[in-house]
């Protein structure tokens, strides 16, 4: 019997019995949908931290914050441990190899910033004038501040978009006077649009001033929040860090067997951190997926289960006009095949429309993963097999004179 | 064309061994048609089954067209059924969402050859049913039905046809009809075997194998027939 008939004869199995192969191919639908748009959206999330990390030149840099934990984002100075100084960033700066640069930044959180009788609270950085050119602060208008404002720490600022529209409305910041903490700051720039950070802050709410001037004439703090090293060569960003670490470890007289008072931090630890969670969902999304694909198999092998039964006679009429026993046998495991394929197939198409959607709602990259796509309808295609692959036995394993019986 | 010597069929029924054929000897000319007739249990079923090359004797031989049957395996029954035997069933055991025509050509897809549409259609016109190829089965009497069922048998141009009860669920008169084909097709020189227990059908073969609890207990002629079960013996 050529396969061509065979396929035709499962095709018309099929289509004679619409709703059960439509509840059959539902099954299966529904695990490879659920599957395709877990893993996009899982990976279009990954894309997106990537891509931002990328955006802020992330990959080459050493991050050192003070104290041991494990916090997200950038301390406020009044907060932190004070355990990180200028004079670890002059260390690093002469003792590590591949070190191009050290930016020191001193953050604090919920200042009040007033300009006329507008106020708004925001987070005030005091970064050293090479911050831009480690982390990209591109200003929009105006400029940055330099060694000079840096040296004489001079009362200037760059305010964020968000924040310079929350003070200043649709009138110009540029050369007004605000009070930061009832300091009088001359606005000399407005920082282009950044949106959020990896770590979820908003790069425009935000207000730039130089690092010394912050020491100084604002906290009265000495201590940092953050050094971030330039290394040159992403190559030797490993070794970098774990040089800073032992540095570190020293300059500070940690105890032995006592935690580290600060933390070293590379990208694609960073990476770790801010995707695991999400990646560690989008695994569990994707087993209760799978799962739910198995499921989907099993409904398969009852309904062809059943069919084997309802259509015991006509196996029998089948096997009495020639059909031997491997055409029965094919011919159910090709019903099943054609199901699980085409509730794969319509699967597939359903849920990279889902992927693109929630890409779109959520305002992620779409990272429609191929390779998970078709791993996800090979699955369904071995689904097909090693279900129906039992029913198509049971049927052609009847006796032609049992089945003609009925 | 039929040469059957000596066959015995044993069925286990749990731990009981059930002797359904107990030593059937008989001969079948080609061109004949033959009608085999008994009481319920008396083995003619499990005979037709042998014939049909449905099921392997247990002991004896068998041989069909030349060919010894007992022994070939399950592959190579399914191939003589497929060549040589066309099937007629009591419950006409057509699909019911495939039409009159795709129901004939079922056989024919268990072959590699081409052409089946119009060998269909052919069998088809042969039995009369020209103007019904599109129909399901739904939509045919069960005389029309039985026709279908019959041009199924013969699309494959077979050595035998075997009708187990054909006319078991058909009124008198589609019984006549479906007999009147069969008597044409004998005519025609189809070797026919026919299994009945109706003394009016078995009148029209050639000749009538009478079967009791397992073995031939006498051969009669069609007016024979009558008489024997008119006088009330089967014996």
């Amino acid at each position: 019997m050529k396969i061509v008939s065979t396929v035709r004869v499962s095709l018309k199995g099929l289509t004679g019995n619409k709703l059960r192969t439509f509840f059959m191919m539902l099954g299966v639908l529904i695990g490879i949908m659920a599957l395709t748009v877990i893993v996009s959206v899982g990976q279009g999330a990954k894309l997106q931290v990537m891509q931002k990390m990328e955006t802020l030149s992330a990959f080459g840099a050493v991050m050192v914050i003070p104290g041991g934990g494990m916090t997200r984002g950038l301390g406020s100075v009044d907060s932190v441990p004070a355990t990180l100084t200028a004079e670890d960033a002059q260390a690093i700066q002469s003792d590590v190899p591949h070190v191009q640069d050290v930016a020191l930044v001193q953050s604090k959180q919920g200042v009040t910033i007033k300009f006329g009788n507008q106020s708004t609270t925001t987070m005030v950085w005091g970064v050293t004038p090479n911050y831009p050119t480690i982390r990209p602060t591109p200003v929009a208008r105006g400029e940055f501040f330099g060694e000079e404002e840096q040296s004489s720490q001079a009362r200037v600022a760059v305010l964020g978009q968000d924040t310079a529209a929350a003070l200043f409305g649709d009138a110009d910041p540029l050369e007004q006077t605000i009070r930061i903490e009832s300091v009088p700051f001359k606005v000399i720039g407005i920082q282009k649009k950044l949106g959020a950070s990896p770590g979820g802050g908003n790069l425009d709410d935000r207000i730039l001033i130089p690092q010394a001037t912050a020491a100084r004439r604002l906290f009265n703090l000495t201590n940092l929040t953050q050094l971030v090293v330039q290394i040159s060569g992403r190559e030797h960003v490993r070794g970098a860090a774990e040089r800073v670490k032992q540095l570190l470890h020293e300059r500070h007289h940690i105890a032995e067997g006592m935690p580290d008072d600060f933390s070293v931090r590379i990208a694609e630890q960073m990476l770790g951190i801010l995707t695991g969670s999400s990646q560690t969902l989008t695994l569990f999304l994707g087993i209760v997926a799978a799962l739910s694909l198995l499921v989907g198999g099993f409904i398969v092998m009852n309904i062809m289960l059943i069919s084997v039964s309802e259509r015991t006679k006509e196996i029998g009429l089948r096997r009495a006009v020639g059909a031997r026993r491997r055409d029965i046998l094919l011919q159910f495991i090709l019903e099943a095949g054609a199901v699980t394929a085409a509730g794969g197939l319509f699967g597939v198409l359903l849920g990279v429309g889902g992927a693109l959607l929630a890409s779109r709602l959520l305002g992620w990259p779409a990272a429609i993963s191929w390779p998970a796509i078709t791993g996800a309808v090979f699955f369904a295609g071995i689904v097909g097999l090693v279900f129906g692959v039992q029913p198509a036995r049971k049927a052609a394993a009847l006796h032609p004179v049992e089945a003609l019986r009925g | 064309m039929i040469q059957m010597d000596g066959i015995c069929k044993t069925y286990r029924v749990g731990d009981v061994e059930v002797a359904a054929l107990r030593g059937i000897s008989l001969h079948i000319q080609k061109g004949e048609f033959v009608a085999i007739m008994g009481p319920s249990g008396c083995g003619k079923s499990t005979l037709m089954n042998l014939l049909g090359c449905l099921d392997t004797p247990g002991e004896g031989s068998y041989l069909l067209d030349g060919q010894e049957v007992a022994g070939l395996d399950d592959d190579a029954l399914s191939a003589i059924r497929n060549r040589k035997i066309g099937f007629v069933f009591q419950s006409f055991n057509l699909l019911p969402r495939a039409t009159a025509l795709e129901n004939v050509e079922l056989p024919l897809i268990y072959r590699d050859e081409g052409g089946i549409k119009a060998r269909a259609a052919a069998a088809l016109a042969s039995v009369g049913l020209a103007d019904r190829t599109h129909h399901k089965p739904t939509e045919l009497s069960g005389g029309q039905q039985q026709r279908v069922a019959t041009a199924r048998a013969l699309v494959t141009n077979p050595a035998i046809l075997m009708a187990d009860e054909p006319t078991g669920n058909l009124d008198t008169k589609a019984s006549e009809e479906i007999m009147a084909l069969f008597h044409a097709l004998h005519r025609q020189g189809r070797t026919i075997v026919l299994v009945t227990h109706e003394p009016d059908i078995a009148r029209y073969a050639e000749r009538t194998i009478h079967l009791k609890d397992g073995r031939v207990v006498w051969e009669s002629r069609p007016e024979e027939v009558a008489a024997g079960a008119g006088a009330g013996g089967r014996a």
